[in-house]
This record gives structure tokens, C-alpha cells and sequence, in this order.
């Protein structure tokens, strides 16, 4: 069951089941606080992906910090969102909101698979994530492309990629990530000459 | 027109770029120059003038991305991507890469230019060029372990044929006064290879043994921000002696302010060394471990290098010490330290040579100088290290004939380059007595000869296996008879491992690759003709002279 409940800075926020999705005090504050704590965060990424509507106010945090920067926001539950838009309305408008129950399909969205051709960086917003851990764990490793299944979706949306790796290339053990060494040895023998330069040079980085 | 250099390397590379840049920018007075490094040496900015724009490979972020599990993974390749892009939409007329490594060669290749010298390895088939026979130089004889080599300065010089002999740092704003009646000296001992770190009592006691010699002596042993713990106890102790001694704590526009105020630096091979080659102040380097004077000794008129003599010496930088301890450090003599601390700073010749004589079974003595010949040169200055110095002097001449094409010039200029070498020989440089610069000449005629039909005789051998063998695909144009003949004559020249390299990977391989080794033992061949030529030159005029 979801209700909207007032915080005692007089902000409205959500309650998902009986759970908060943000700070019954000041939840504004709390936003700040959570961009601040996020380390993965910084001016040189084009596309902020977040995991986890909540009751919108780290989107609005997000929106003032990061200017530059695209936010994406991958939200499971449709009735959160619906709450979301009610709360903040415009002040959202540029935050792009993908809602499907399907972790998989989330690439089918062209903002988001459009976003993937430059760095981005993907932020967990934890209460959200609680309420379908399994989920949303789904959509991050999908995002991260580090293991075999997810690489190969993620591959799928990059033609300048997916021409340049052989179909099938070096087997990855069941729990092991993909490296960069993974990669360079799927490069196709006429593989595009600068993605061939990209990943040896990277390759050279971690030698 | 605009310039881009690639210098990827560490902080002292990145310093030592200074030369080429201020050669680039007095040749090409209206280019627009660029410079690329590594973003974490930033803080160089101040040092180059010169430069109208910095780009900063952002080495951490990209390893970061790569090896951290929760970065996606293809982050990096965007990040590089879209750098090389940015890059690249400089439009630039010309890209130096003086990095020999492989990473910047890829780089190279992402990057869209008219020219491009340097190492480059263009893909798709992954062909290694250098646009120059003075990288090639670098890459294939003086990395292969080749003993008579060019400090890599000046083959990347000569490479953009800039005639620039040293460098020179403007002065900081906060320039420190120099204290009258005091002689103030910077000591810098440490390195982040501990291999090349100085054995701090020997150290002690050199420096006490000075300052008890010396009146208004006052130490400063540097140290970068926070790390001064390993030399805390070395100024304590010389404290305990009544010595002035502190510990200065600086960043580096804060050391270059202080070399233009001190008497002298003391310093091991670090960055520091390469800074204050750009001011006045003179320079006693003490090569340790992996340390090696002649690729990257201090690129400055007039300093002093000392080195340890025992045959491990130099190192390869990427093993340990395989010694029960560090005796290339441990090995020189404190009162042979104080004594050259004196030599260096009144730039004293004889009493550095006396110097060397007396210690010559434990310590090499260098004095760097700019010759007439147009390279940097860190000569032995004992006296039994003469016929060597001189056997270097035309190895490397008649590498610079040979790589700048001269031999190939109708009039090739073997009489002006010998003379100019005759100048140096007249100024007592080099060679002193006249009569034993004559024997060295004949005993290097004969050397070289003897070389010259030995390399011969291998490009004969080959070339008539190829003739009989061609239609063989995969045979081994060279055995191991032969392998153990190209050792011998590497050995012989002191050439490292330029050849047999090449020939391990030519066995099997077929006709293609052994042309690789016949274009090596080619370019032996023309070295060891220019060099009898110019021998022979020179020996004429000694003649003509005398």
C-alpha cells in the first residue's frame, strides 16, 4: 500500500508498506547528504543513472548539482512513480523515468540506450531498491556489463562494439567478470582499427 | 602550425621534455604547442611557459574504471574514446611522441595529424613505425642494451632536429636570497625506487666530514610534503654534531626557487635532478641501482655523476636487487663524497680526475658536457677509461652521420665532423697527450675493422642461405652457429641484444622476418663504415696538425 505522508520540515514523502523511502524529518537534507556520500560521482560523466524513484527529492538534488549531466531514473513500481510526478511535477521535467517490470528490457528504451555510448554512472538509491532487491540487482549488473549475459545485452546496443567482437569469444567462468583482457581477446581479426587501438591501449593500463 | 608532444612517462621525463620544447618553440617561433602528460603532474604547468595548451591523460580514472567491479565496464573506452576525440579536433600539423611505450603507441594511432614522429602502432595489423630513424635509434639499439648510446634528450632532439643544448627554467616569483658567506646545500636522497635511494650513513658521514672542512655550511635534505620519515634520523644525528641540517619540505616550484639559491644539490636519479639542470645551480648525481647516466644522466654543462663500479651496475629497474645488500650504494666512500661535494661546486676538472684515479676501483667520476659534435656526453674521467671514452665519442658520431643521413650526401661531411672532434681533442678534452690519442686511433682502426668484416661476413652467410632457401617457408635462415656468431660480435661492439633479439624471432618464421635481422646487421655494417671513415679522417689530420 502506498500513501504520501508529511515530514516535519512540512515536506511531503512516501511510504511504500509501511516503509519510508525517505527521511520522515528532512528529507531535503537527506538528499544532500546522499549526493555528497555518493563516490562515484563526478562533473565527467554525461548521464547520471539512478536505481530508485523514492519520493524524488535526491532526483531534485541531483537536477541542482549536476546541471550538465543527463539523470535517468529506473523505477520498478509504476504506482511510485505516479506519486513522484504528483509530488514534483515540472521541477522533474528533465529527469528521464523508465518504468518496466522486465529488468532486461529497461535498454529497450532509446534514451537510456543512447546514454550508454558515453560514461555514465549508475547510483543505487537505497531505500528504493529494498522494497525489489533482486530486481534492481538485475538492472544494475546489466548497467555494469561485467558479467557474460549482461555484456552481451549491453553489446547489442553498440555498433561500433558489436562489430568489432567476435560473436563468441574467450569463455568467462560462471562467476567470473569480463575484464579488459576479456575483451581483447574477443577482437574480431578485422575489427575497426580505432576500437582495436582503444582497447589495446586500455589493455596497456592494467598490465 | 600546430605541435602536439606526448610525453606519457613519470614526472622526470615529463621535465626532461623542456629541451625539446624550447628547441620546438625557438625553430618554430609562430607554432602553437601543445603538451599531453599524465594529469597527476599537473602541477609541471609553471615549468613551460612555452606550451599554449595542456592535455591530461587521466591515467587513475581509466584504471580505476577498468578494474573496479562496480563501474561499468565499458566506461573507460568511452572516456577514452571521447578523449581522443578531443584530441584530435586539435587539427594538429605535427605529433612528437617521445614516450617508447606501448600504450602511447596506440594513442598515437587515435590520433588524426599530418605528421606523426615517435613510436605509433597502426592497426588494424598492428605495424610498429617511428617516423624517424632516431626513435627507431632508441627502440632498437639503445633500449636493446647497446653500451655507447645518445642520452635519450638528445635522440629525441635530433629527431625534431632542434638545436637546443640544455634548458633553462625561469626563476619563480618567490626567489629565495642567497646567503651570503654560507654555502648552502641541497640534499635530496631519496627516490620512489628504493633500489636508487642513497645509504644514508655513508651519506652522514660525507656530510659531516664537509661541514667539519667547511665553514657556514647549511644542509637542506629535501623531501616532498609528508614524506620526510626515512631522513628525520639523518638530521637529528647531524643536529647531534652541531651541524645545521633541516629537513625542507617543498612542492616544486618551491625547489626550483631554492636551486636558484644554493651552492649545490646533491640528488640521486629523481625529478629533482632534471629540474635543476634548468637553473644554475651545479649538480652531483649519484647513480644507484637501475640508474643509467647515459640515457637520463643530468642534462647539464658542467655536473658531476658518480657510479659504483661493480658489474650489476646499472640494474634492470624491474628486478630486486639480487645482491645480499645494496652495494652499489654502500660502495662509495665517504670521504671520496665529501671530497667530490667540493669538485662539483667549483665545477674543479682536476681535482675530479685525480679524484677518479685514486678511487677507480670502486667509483666511475662523470663530468656531462656539451660537445662540439652537438651531444651530451658523461665522459669516466680516469685516466684508464681514456681509450673507451674516445672509442664512444666516434661510435656515437658516426651513429648521428648514419641516422641523419650524412653518409648518403654527395659530399658527406666526415672532414668537418672529425675536425670538430680534433677541436675537443686539442682542448684537452677527452684526450690529453697527444701520442696516445694516436695509438687509441690505430687500436680502434684495427677493432673496427676486425668488426666490420666479422658483421660483413654475417650478411654474406645470410643472404646466401636466403638465395638457396627461399622456396623453404618455414626454415631457419639462421642456426645456432650463427646465433652464437651475431652474440659474439654484440658482444665484441658492446651492441646488447639489438641483433639476436631479432633473430629469436626471425627462426621458423621464414623469409619475411629474416629480413629483419639482415636490416639490422645492415645498419651495423654502415655504423661500422662511418666510424672507420671518420677514425681515418681524423687520424689525417692529427697528422696534417702535427
Amino acid at each position: 500500500m502506498m500513501e504520501k505522508v508529511r515530514a516535519k520540515d512540512g515536506h511531503l514523502v512516501l511510504k511504500y508498506q509501511g516503509r519510508l523511502l525517505s527521511s520522515s524529518v528532512d528529507p531535503i537534507r537527506e538528499a544532500s547528504i546522499w549526493v555528497q556520500n555518493q563516490s562515484s560521482l563526478n562533473h565527467s560523466v554525461s548521464t547520471l543513472i539512478v536505481l530508485g524513484a523514492g519520493s524524488g527529492y535526491h532526483l531534485l538534488e541531483l537536477e541542482k548539482c549536476f546541471p550538465e549531466c543527463k539523470v535517468i531514473c529506473v523505477e520498478k513500481n509504476g504506482e511510485i512513480l505516479q506519486m513522484v510526478d504528483e509530488m514534483h511535477g515540472v521541477t522533474l521535467a528533465n529527469v528521464t523515468f523508465i518504468n518496466n517490470t522486465n529488468p532486461t528490457m529497461v535498454l529497450q528504451n532509446g534514451k537510456l540506450a543512447r546514454a550508454l555510448l558515453a560514461p555514465y554512472t549508475v547510483l543505487t538509491h537505497e531505500p528504493s531498491v529494498q522494497i525489489d532487491k533482486t530486481y534492481y540487482a538485475e538492472v544494475n549488473d546489466l548497467l555494469f556489463g561485467r558479467q557474460e549475459w549482461a555484456y552481451r545485452k549491453l553489446i547489442e546496443k553498440r555498433d561500433d562494439l558489436k562489430r568489432a567482437m567476435k560473436p563468441v569469444g574467450a569463455a568467462v567462468g560462471e562467476n567470473e567478470l569480463l575484464s579488459i583482457k576479456t575483451l581483447v581477446s574477443r577482437l574480431a581479426d578485422d575489427a575497426d582499427a580505432e576500437v582495436k587501438s582503444l582497447l589495446l591501449a586500455l589493455k596497456e593500463l592494467v598490465v | 602550425m600546430k605541435i602536439l608532444v606526448v610525453s606519457l612517462l613519470r614526472l622526470g621525463d615529463v621535465i626532461l621534455t623542456a629541451p625539446i620544447i624550447q628547441g620546438l618553440s625557438k625553430k618554430y617561433p609562430n607554432a602553437q604547442i601543445d603538451l599531453l602528460i599524465n594529469k597527476q603532474f599537473e602541477k609541471v604547468k609553471f615549468l613551460f611557459p612555452e606550451i599554449n595548451e595542456f592535455h591530461f591523460f587521466d591515467r587513475q580514472t581509466l584504471q580505476d574504471a577498468l578494474v573496479h567491479p562496480h563501474r561499468p565496464i565499458l566506461e573507460s573506452f568511452d572516456r577514452l574514446k571521447l578523449f581522443m576525440k578531443s584530441i584530435s579536433g586539435g587539427q594538429y600539423d605535427l605529433v612528437i611522441n617521445l614516450t617508447q611505450n606501448r600504450l602511447s603507441g596506440h594513442l598515437m594511432d587515435l590520433i588524426d595529424a599530418k605528421e606523426k614522429i615517435g613510436m605509433l602502432i597502426k592497426q588494424p595489423a598492428g605495424e610498429v613505425s617511428f617516423g624517424s630513424t632516431w626513435f627507431k635509434y632508441v627502440n632498437d639499439i639503445a633500449a636493446a642494451g647497446a653500451k655507447s648510446i645518445f642520452h635519450y634528450t638528445d635522440a629525441f632532439r635530433f629527431a625534431c632536429a632542434v638545436e637546443q643544448n640544455g634548458y633553462r627554467f625561469n626563476p619563480t616569483s618567490k626567489q629565495n636570497v642567497k646567503p651570503n658567506g654560507v654555502q648552502k646545500i641541497l640534499i635530496q636522497t631519496q627516490t620512489s625506487d628504493a633500489k636508487k635511494n642513497m645509504d644514508l650513513s655513508i651519506l652522514q658521514e660525507a656530510m659531516a666530514l664537509y661541514a667539519k672542512a667547511h665553514k657556514n655550511v647549511c644542509y637542506r635534505i629535501l623531501s616532498a610534503k609528508g614524506e620526510s620519515g626515512p631522513v628525520l634520523s639523518l638530521v637529528e644525528n647531524l643536529k647531534n654534531q652541531n651541524i645545521d641540517a633541516e629537513i625542507a619540505e617543498l612542492d616544486l616550484p618551491e625547489v626550483l626557487s631554492e636551486c636558484f639559491s644554493s651552492n649545490l644539490l646533491v640528488t640521486t636519479d629523481t625529478s629533482i635532478k632534471h629540474l635543476a639542470a634548468g637553473t644554475s645551480i651545479p649538480i652531483l648525481e649519484i647513480a644507484l641501482g637501475s640508474s643509467d647516466p647515459r640515457k637520463t644522466g643530468v642534462y647539464k654543462e658542467g655536473s658531476y655523476i658518480i657510479q659504483s663500479r661493480e658489474q650489476c651496475v646499472p640494474c634492470d629497474h624491474r628486478k630486486v636487487c639480487h645482491r645480499s645488500s645494496h652495494v652499489c650504494a654502500e660502495q662509495i666512500p665517504a670521504e671520496f663524497l665529501a671530497a667530490m661535494f667540493q669538485i662539483a661546486m667549483h665545477d674543479d676538472r682536476l681535482g675530479a680526475a685525480t679524484l677518479a684515479d685514486e678511487y677507480s676501483d670502486q667509483v666511475e667520476v662523470m663530468r656531462t658536457h656539451f660537445s662540439k659534435t652537438g651531444f651530451w656526453r658523461a665522459d669516466a674521467l680516469r685516466s684508464t677509461a681514456r681509450p673507451k671514452v674516445l672509442e664512444e665519442w666516434l661510435d656515437l658520431a658516426a651513429w648521428r652521420f648514419f641516422l641523419d643521413k650524412d653518409h648518403t650526401k654527395n659530399l658527406a661531411p666526415y672532414g668537418t665532423e672529425s675536425f670538430k672532434m680534433k677541436e675537443m681533442f686539442d682542448r684537452g678534452l677527452v684526450y690529453g697527450d697527444r701520442n696516445s690519442l694516436r695509438i687509441a686511433l690505430e687500436q680502434i682502426e684495427q677493432t673496427t675493422t676486425r668488426s666490420e668484416e666479422k658483421v660483413h661476413h654475417l650478411i654474406s652467410e645470410i643472404s646466401r642461405r636466403v638465395r638457396s632457401g627461399v622456396a623453404l617457408p618455414h626454415v631457419d635462415f639462421v642456426d645456432d652457429h650463427m646465433l652464437n656468431e651475431i652474440r659474439s660480435v654484440e658482444l665484441e661492439m658492446d651492441l646488447g641484444d639489438s641483433v639476436s633479439s631479432r633473430v629469436i624471432h626471425a627462426r621458423g618464421a621464414g623469409i619475411r622476418s629474416i629480413r629483419l635481422v639482415q636490416n639490422a646487421l645492415n645498419e651495423i655494417f654502415n655504423h661500422q663504415q662511418i666510424k672507420l671513415k671518420l677514425v681515418r679522417t681524423l687520424k689525417t689530420q692529427m697528422t696534417e696538425y702535427i
